[in-house]
């Protein structure tokens, strides 16, 4: 069975593809619209700087690196 | 503001210059005023703004480069000036610049600004980055969905500028009159906007547009809301402004609607005008980046880098240096 559930963005892998399902309320909220990453948009996660902080996602056919404690706040389906 | 205000009385037409970060204003900027420009800080702000002239077919503009912003929501002091100036700094034309290379995100901001005055001009820049990565757009298409006129422009070279500059004069001269494709948005979302811009509009002058102050109010911009009340209670409309408060409280959550519906509509015209092949640039700069900055090779690259210009600076720049010591001791003989 395919069961979906919601899942912070940290915890996409590398690579993978999914879609934003919901922004919990953060000063960075409005921003990450601003910026695209509104509810359905498709998101994949490029990569991890060194330190394994920020992220790199690519959406919209750009990459913008988000600090891990803001990604947490973007939950995906998967 | 002020000293635009002076401008102005000199006869200098003012254009505004916006744009996403990193998109090459400042160089479409420095390539039309050349050195007739002067930096200071934004009054009151620690955002540095760039003001300079130029002059074409007998018409003198001063060109204002706003700061990089991706909204004209305030999220930081770049995009309170930004629409500060958009709304109050009353530019005659706004030229907005977009990335050809992101140009859905880039779309946020451009069609915002089309919703914040009709005399827009887009020029979508960095055309030769985009040949670069496969990236192609359809101008012609484009233009046809937005309605506004658009320019691929090349502004490290120049390219594009002429054309640029003509289009600003037809603008100024009144041979072109632009009627923007403005968004449109849900139906619940033009209701709240039908209504306080039917009470704006017998209150505010023809200089402000009702529907974008609309908007903006209904997006949640405090300032704007504080700046609405000024204006009505100077003028003895606070019944007026109860009116709108009522309005707001009604509708109290659009803010997310909007941008989300702002990106389904670029998301929706990138689709339609982007053509995208894949290319060797994007496999190259992906496996530069896969080498530096990976966890096992980033550190040591970085360490090597650094390594590199220590030597330089503290044994390598020896050899040049005592070069130049025998030369002039040598001179002195």
């Amino acid at each position: 069975m395919n069961a979906k559930r919601l899942i912070p963005l940290t915890h996409l892998p590398i690579g993978e593809t999914e879609r934003v399902k919901y922004i919990e309320d953060s000063h960075m909220k409005r921003r990450f619209l601003d910026l695209g990453l509104t509810p359905n948009t498709i998101v994949k996660t490029e990569r991890y700087s060194p330190s394994g902080n920020p992220i790199a996602y690519r959406f919209r056919a750009t990459i913008i690196a988000i600090r891990r404690e803001e990604a947490e706040n973007i939950f995906v389906s998967r | 503001m002020e000293d635009i205000k002076l401008d102005n009385l000199e006869n200098k037409i003012t254009i505004g210059l916006a744009g996403n970060p990193n998109t090459g204003k400042s160089t479409l900027f420095n390539r039309l005023t050349g050195l007739k420009q002067h930096t200071g800080n934004w009054p009151g702000k620690t955002v540095s703004s760039t003001k300079g002239y130029f002059a074409y077919k007998g018409r003198k503009y001063t060109l204002v480069d706003l700061p990089g912003t991706y909204s004209l929501f305030i999220n930081s002091q770049e995009e309170e000036i930004a629409r500060d100036f958009i709304c109050f700094g009353n530019p005659e034309i706004v030229i907005v610049l977009v990335d050809a290379t992101s140009l859905e995100r880039n779309l946020n901001l451009a069609l915002q600004i089309m919703e914040a005055t009709d005399n827009v001009i887009m020029c979508v820049n960095l055309m030769d980055e985009a040949e670069k990565k496969g990236i192609s757009i359809d101008i012609k298409k484009l233009e046809e969905k937005l309605n506004i006129p658009i320019i691929p422009t090349v502004a490290r070279i120049g390219e594009g500028i002429e054309s640029l500059l003509k289009t600003i004069d037809s603008i100024v001269s009144g041979e072109l009159k632009i009627k923007p494709n403005k968004t449109i948005y849900d139906e619940f979302t033009e209701r709240a906007i039908g209504e306080i811009e039917n009470v704006l509009k017998t209150e505010l002058n023809s200089a402000f547009n009702p529907r974008w102050i609309g908007l903006r109010l209904l997006d949640g911009d405090l300032n704007m809301k504080k700046e609405i009340k000024n204006i009505l209670l100077k003028s003895n409309s606070g019944y007026s402004f109860n009116q709108i408060e009522n309005i707001l409280n009604t509708y109290d959550d659009l803010g997310e609607k909007i941008v989300i519906r702002l990106y389904d509509r670029a998301e929706a015209i990138a689709k339609d005008v982007v053509i995208h092949k894949a290319s060797n640039k994007e496999r190259l700069d992906k496996k530069l980046d896969d080498i530096l900055t990976n966890k096992f090779t980033g550190y040591p690259a970085m360490l090597l880098l650094l390594g590199i210009i220590f030597w330089i600076t503290i044994v390598g720049a020896n050899y040049p240096s005592d070069l130049l010591s025998e030369l002039f001791f040598r001179l002195m003989k």
